[in-house]
């Protein structure tokens, strides 16, 4: 297995997490992991990135045109980090997962027109909405990983997203963590 | 390797350099947080916590001292390692020099992490040219594992030569994350045995030398060591085996991962040579030279400067940064190197496979997505910090820090951003740059608690050695926010949880030489505002030097939410309909635009005699007396004895009393009247009406109505019934309060405006009523002079006088004696004015009364002169005393008169006895002179509000009417009140009474009636005018400054005189009085104070008057809201309308802002600190369920 993801969002919203989730199940998978991570400054509130190279690679860093996945846990910060996902290849085109306030993540026209001509599958929802509904908003990052894991081609099953959020978690949390999950999968 | 029987973990760089660590039996960690190596610490601590390890670590409090420790440790032999950023390198630079010249016994390695690409740092400098310039080895990993493994063997390579060992790791190698194979601890732990060697540890310059020349044959030993060693290689592919290369690559550190992938996908993998460097100083030039020997030219990739370029001595060319094929700034991603290498290659002859256009990265960009910057967290007490020095002090210079609140500069108050701890030595800099051109400007430099403690103490204790002076906010929210939460010394909680020491950061402060310290809350902006204001009073105080506030608040991050002194407040944000103009999509309608609007001051409603009290400031302040005094002229002829008798209810209704004390506007006045010209200067006679006024008595109440009738052109002609004019004034109120000769210059203007006087002409004695009827107006102003009656036996007992007889006796010299002892019955002005005459006249002086109602002031200064003041103790009864005394029964009031004796006629409490009683409970008034005429109603005369009787020529004021006067002041309102309404009679005008009153208030302002005639036209003057009370006044903006005394004679000196007591203020005192603490309520002073905060500039003053750009002005009404004064009217809307000043300068991630510019609240991250809402000035941001609004104008 080679897979290249980018996870985007903004400071604080739990990109660290979600990375997490991703190198907890490609290390019970015994898959090597090379990845990328954002600190200090950008931490309060700025673009925040991970990049997350599953398989032999020696760069952690994924290369615009490159990406299999992006998870997108802010649309602005999705839309930034847009030209990091890679076009059709071998039939079998990129995966964008993303949390998104209106219908339509991506509404721009000629956006649009190059990821449907790059064969990338978008799947958006608003983990936001349901994560607030949850009275919760810091679970929306689990939100959309339920989300995008219950969908077909994710990289990771549903089953081991779960197991690996289980693991991560502290007691405090674990429910609330695991419940954000099911109802991201139910979205 | 084989993932399946190893430990495998994965690690991020710098856990996986933690791990080396502990492995290679590091002993002892010192470390100063710092992105992008604060995870080597934690991590260490974790692994010495998992495997039980005897390991010592500390966050040092800065990066030199971090050094100098773990030296000492690796002097003792064990293995030590200090972790750092590459700026704190800088900080260690001292003890990085000599330690490579004395070098270690236990292995000592140095690793500093580098930032390529600025994500966290002042600068891209590459520490691997320190390494050059130190002359220590400096190793250069690849990726998080190959950084573990380096740590064993620079452990290794620094015990062997003795000598530190750098390891450089970057950006992309500490957070990148890997598979890391974790392995048993490897190396034993050594005791501590420090063997003594001056000669060494103590070099003196002469065997530093000798030290040099090793540290030389050191380096070229380790060059040696490195030219096998196993982190360098080169690889040769197939194809390029036989001859030379067109292109060789030499990678090193991360350079060397992204091209191992870079390359396949560009297929260069096969015909390009890589050398693989790991050590970057000493280079090792033989393995360079042979891999260069195959090559024609060769290209170096390095992060982030020419390290290695530069040792680099060959006879082919060598492309890189000196050549100008790599940029010289920023961070080699794959991208960028991708880019490079197919230039490169081409160059090179060689054909390479290029990425076609990434076309989504110009859609995106086409779309200007918003920058995310970086800002406080939600709920952070820094961004109320900054936010309230930029409303407050726009104008200062702010010399920031580095750390957290860096993010000042969102806020617009951090000017400078240098080193860490430089604010401080920057604060004193710019103090004494300006100090030498004689200005002063207000600096305010900000400092977190952690960089307080690494560096701002040596900067601090400097500015207070050489003398600076400015306001320096230490910022304490008790942790090392930035970087990931280490503790400070402040709490004593160490690295590792060894025992540790408390540096309280105020000790440490105080330490420096700092007297002024304040703690100060930013949840509450007003009083931290004034707090500031207080501390930038001390640096410019006569005793002052440098203010510290010292600002604690916890870190919401740290915390997860408000801190445990902090309450949950949710707040909303209001939409809906707000008032714009009908069919414009922006503008708001122009009536809720912001207007500079001066509205009426509390003191000049309150003032019944009309005085612009406020603007009279403004004159006193810059000590024009004269000019001072015609405003007051304007209004009526009385200051200089209004400024000694008025019991100033302007000065009870004063905003600043509920500040500090009220102004004192009563000794202003006077000061006006005496030091300013005379009423007989100003006022002159208006153009003759050819009507006539008749006055009768000549009393302030008849002087005020003659002095605005004669001004108003009509003939007045002043019946006074005693021998001369002034009434009150001149009869009732004591020489030792008003002196005659300060009188007599005031009653002067009654000639100069040719008024005819005749004294000594009692109505209904002298005169009979029927002659009255020749003139065309009359006004009745004949006072109560009658005595009232007690009604209580023995009233008329000899002994027993009329207070304001005796008054007027003493006046004429006509008093009697009234014995040693005096009792006075009544609390009012003139009872005490009697207490003190009888004083005066060698008695001892009680006084009885029900209620004290006189002038506070005179009380008091009665008290001083040995009075003795009987409270709640009424006479019920006068009886002859014993030895021919007066025997007073006495009622105390508190005590009820029992159920048995209500009917009894005399119930007493007690008794006492004197020489004389002098009975002041007021007058009535003699009114024997109406014969038939009917305008007496329960012995007054029946008048309205503006002194009109039931008979249309016929007016009245003062004590002898229905309104009464009570004080002087009051009898001044009356006589300018029935002024405008004899003058409407007279001139057939209609009286406009609305436009001459003073809002709600007793005055009137007559000054407008006289039109553009007069020197001081008021337009002050509406029943409309609002008036803003003490709540709308911005009181951070204003210093506490105590009320100036006033001064007066000395009792003892006091008693056995007529002379004055009070002496008022001196004109200078009266002058600052007036300059410093007037608030000015209400009336713009053109401070300038909405120009510096509006946020869109649209507000400038031109030819002294504001201008405000409608095109630019956002209606954020922060202009209004930071009025000091009031001055600017702009009603709240109630409402969000789009200007957007919350998010521009509050800046809080948790206010968002929609496409159509409304504000929401991201209740994802909000945490209901609730700050906001003291920032809308709009009120659109409320706490939830706070009712409805209350609207501010």
């Amino acid at each position: 297995m080679k897979y290249q993801t980018v996870i985007a969002g903004v400071g604080g919203q739990g990109v660290l997490f979600a990375a997490k989730v991703f190198t907890e199940m490609a290390r019970h998978k015994k898959l090597p992991v090379l990845g990328s991570q954002t600190f200090g400054m950008a931490q309060r509130g700025g673009s925040v990135m991970t990049h997350l190279k599953i398989g032999t690679f020696d760069s952690p860093l994924v290369c615009e045109g490159d990406a299999d996945l992006l998870l997108g846990l802010d649309c602005t910060e999705a839309h930034r980090t847009l030209p990091y996902l890679r076009s059709r290849q071998n039939g079998k085109g990129a995966m964008c997962v993303v949390n998104t306030p209106s219908v339509h993540a991506f509404p721009d026209g000629r956006v649009a027109d190059l990821l449907a001509e790059m064969g990338v599958t978008i799947h958006a929802c608003n983990a936001d909405a349901m994560a607030l509904k949850m009275n919760n908003p810091q679970v929306a990052n689990l939100v959309l990983l339920g989300f995008g894991s219950s969908r077909e081609h994710f990289p990771f099953s549903y089953q081991e997203v779960r197991d690996a959020t289980e693991a991560l978690s502290g007691k405090a949390h674990r429910t609330a963590n695991l419940d954000a999950l099911e109802r991201g999968r139910s979205l | 390797m084989d993932m399946k029987t190893a430990d495998h973990r994965i690690l991020l760089g710098n856990e996986a350099i933690s791990r080396g660590l502990v492995e290679a039996g590091c002993q002892f960690m010192t470390a100063y947080p710092g992105t992008p190596s604060s995870e080597i610490l934690p991590a260490v601590v974790e692994f010495r916590k998992e495997l039980g390890l005897d390991l010592y670590a500390e966050w040092s409090t800065n990066e030199k001292v971090a050094l100098e420790t773990a030296l000492a440790a690796a002097y003792s032999g064990k293995r030590a390692a200090v972790a750092m950023k590459q700026v704190g390198l800088n900080v260690a630079a001292d003890p990085a020099l000599s330690s490579a010249y004395i070098g270690v016994v236990g292995g000592l390695v140095l690793i500093v992490a580098d930032d390529p690409g600025l994500h966290s740092s002042q600068t891209e400098q590459d520490s691997r040219l320190f390494a050059l310039f130190s002359k220590l080895p400096a190793l250069d990993p690849a990726s998080p594992q190959e950084a573990k493994d380096m740590v064993a063997l620079a452990f290794e390579l620094s015990e062997r030569h003795q000598i530190p060992v750098l390891l450089r790791p970057t950006v992309r190698v500490c957070h990148s994350e890997q598979s890391i194979e974790c392995k048993a601890v490897a190396a034993p732990f050594r005791p501590a045995d420090f063997e003594k060697n001056p000669r060494r540890w103590a070099a003196t310059p002469r065997a530093r030398m000798a030290l040099h020349q090793q540290l030389n044959q050191k380096l070229a030993a380790i060059e040696k060591e490195f030219e096998t060693w196993p982190g360098n290689h080169a690889f040769f592919p197939a194809g390029t085996t036989q001859q030379r290369a067109p292109l060789g690559i030499v990678a090193a550190g991360v350079c060397y991962a992204y091209l191992k992938d870079q390359l396949a996908s560009l297929g260069l993998a096969d015909r390009l040579p890589l050398l693989k460097i790991a050590t970057a100083y000493p280079l090792p030039r033989k393995l360079v030279g042979d891999f260069a020997g195959r090559c024609e030219r060769l290209i170096v990739f390095e992060e982030t400067d020419a390290a290695v370029e530069l040792q680099v001595r060959l006879p082919i060319p060598v492309w890189g940064r000196l050549t100008g094929h790599i940029p010289s700034h920023g961070e080699l991603t794959p991208g960028v190197i991708e880019k490079l290498l197919v230039s490169a290659a081409r160059e090179a002859g060689l054909a390479a496979n290029e990425r076609p256009a990434n076309r989504m990265q110009e859609a995106v960009a086409g779309m200007e997505l918003p920058v995310r910057r970086p800002t406080f967290c939600p709920g952070c007490g820094h961004r109320s910090t900054f936010y309230s020095l930029r409303r407050a002090f726009p104008e200062a210079i702010f010399p920031g820090d580095i750390g957290c609140y860096t993010l000042g500069l969102n806020q617009g108050s951090v000017d400078t951003v240098h080193d860490m701890g430089a604010s401080i030595s920057m604060a004193s800099g710019f103090f004494h740059a300006y100090a030498q051109d004689g200005k002063s400007p207000p600096i305010f430099a900000t400092i977190g608690d952690g960089t307080f403690y690494h560096s701002g103490a040596a900067g601090l204790e400097n500015a207070v050695y050489n003398g600076a002076r400015f306001v320096l906010l230490v910022l304490d929210n008790g942790t090392t926010g930035m970087t990931g939460m280490q503790p400070t010394p402040e709490f004593g909680k160490t690295a590792d949880g060894h025992a540790g020491g408390i540096v309280h950061l105020e000790t440490l402060i105080r330490g420096c030489g700092i007297s002024y310290l304040e703690h100060a809350d930013p949840h509450d902006l007003a009083t931290f505002q004034r707090k500031l204001l207080d501390a930038l009073d001390h640096t410019r105080a006569e005793n002052g030097g440098i203010a510290v506030v010292l600002a604690r608040y916890a870190c919401v991050t740290q915390l997860k939410g408000l801190g445990p002194d902090k309450t949950a407040l949710p707040v909303e944000i209001h939409h809906g309909p707000h008032p714009r103009t009908p069919g414009t999509a922006s503008a708001l309608d122009a009536e809720w635009m912001p207007r500079h609007q001066d509205q009426l001051s509390p003191c000049a409603e309150a003032c019944p005699a009309g005085n612009d009290i406020e603007r009279l400031m403004t004159l006193a302040a810059a000590d024009n007396w004269t000019d001072a005094a015609s405003l007051i002229y304007a209004e009526h002829p009385f200051p200089s004895s209004l400024g000694r008798v008025c019991p100033h209810p302007c000065e009870s209704k004063c905003n600043r009393g509920a500040y500090d004390d009220a102004l004192s506007i009563n000794a202003i006045e006077r000061m006006a009247g005496d030091r300013g010209r005379s009423a007989a200067t100003f006022a002159t006679r208006g153009p003759a009406s050819g009507k006539t006024v008749a006055i009768v008595g000549g009393g302030p109440s008849g002087l005020a109505a003659a002095y605005h009738l004669a001004r108003l052109g009509h003939g007045v002609e002043i019946y006074e019934a005693l021998p001369e004019i002034g009434g009150m004034l001149r009869w009732a109120i004591t020489e030792y309060r008003l002196p005659a000769n300060v009188l007599q210059r005031e009653l002067e203007v009654f000639d100069a405006l040719g008024i005819q006087l005749h004294t000594g002409v009692r109505l209904g004695r002298d005169m009979a009523w029927s002659e009255l009827d020749r003139y065309d107006a009359v006004y009745l102003a004949t006072g109560a002079w009658a005595q009232r009656r007690l009604k209580i036996a023995g009233e008329d007992l000899a002994g027993v006088h009329s207070g304001l007889d005796y008054l007027y006796q003493v006046r004429t010299g006509q008093a009697p004696e009234l014995g040693a002892r005096v009792a006075i019955v009544g609390g009012g002005n003139t009872a005490i004015d009697a207490a003190r005459t009888a004083r005066r006249k060698g008695a001892a002086v009680d006084v009885y009364y029900d209620v004290l109602l006189a002038i506070a002031e005179e009380i008091g200064t009665a008290r001083d002169e040995g009075i003795i003041f009987h409270h709640a103790t009424v006479p019920v009864g006068f009886e002859p005393g014993a030895t021919g005394r007066l025997r007073l029964l006495l009622h105390d009031l508190a005590v009820p008169k029992p159920e048995a004796g209500k009917n009894s006629p005399v119930f007493s409490t007690g008794s006492s006895e004197a020489d004389s009683i002098l009975v002041c409970i007021g007058g009535d008034a003699d009114l024997s002179y109406l014969e038939a005429q009917d305008l007496a109603v329960k012995g007054r005369l029946a008048v309205d509000a503006w002194g009109r009787t039931r008979q249309p020529r016929i007016f009245a004021g003062g004590d002898a009417s229905s309104t009464g006067a009570g004080t002087v002041v009051g009898a001044i309102n009356g006589g300018k009140r029935a002024a405008q309404a004899i003058h409407e009679r007279l001139s057939g005008k209609t009286l406009d009474a609305p436009s001459l009153q003073l809002a709600a208030g007793p005055g009137i302002a007559t000054a407008i009636a006289y039109g553009k005639a007069t020197a001081c036209p008021s337009p002050r003057a509406s029943q409309a005018a609002a008036v803003p009370d003490a709540q709308a006044i911005k009181l951070q903006f204003f210093r506490k400054t105590p009320r100036t005394e006033l001064r007066h004679r000395a009792p003892n000196d006091s008693i056995w005189n007529f002379d004055e007591v009070n002496f008022g203020l001196g004109s200078a005192e009266a002058a600052a009085e007036a300059r410093e603490r007037c608030f000015h309520c209400g009336v713009c002073t053109r401070c300038d104070i909405c120009v510096n905060v509006c946020p869109s500039a649209a507000i400038k003053q031109v030819d002294g008057a504001y201008q405000i750009d409608a095109g630019k002005c956002t209606a954020c009404r922060i202009c209004a809201a930071e009025c000091p004064r009031s001055a600017i009217s702009m009603p709240q809307t109630g409402v969000c309308i789009a200007c957007g000043y919350c998010t521009t300068w509050f800046e809080c991630p948790s206010l968002v802002k929609g496409a159509d510019g409304l504000v929401n609240i991201d209740r994802r991250t909000c945490i209901d600190c609730g700050m906001c809402i003291q920032v809308c000035a709009q009120g659109a941001i409320r706490a939830q369920e706070a009712g409805p609004m209350e609207i501010r104008t």
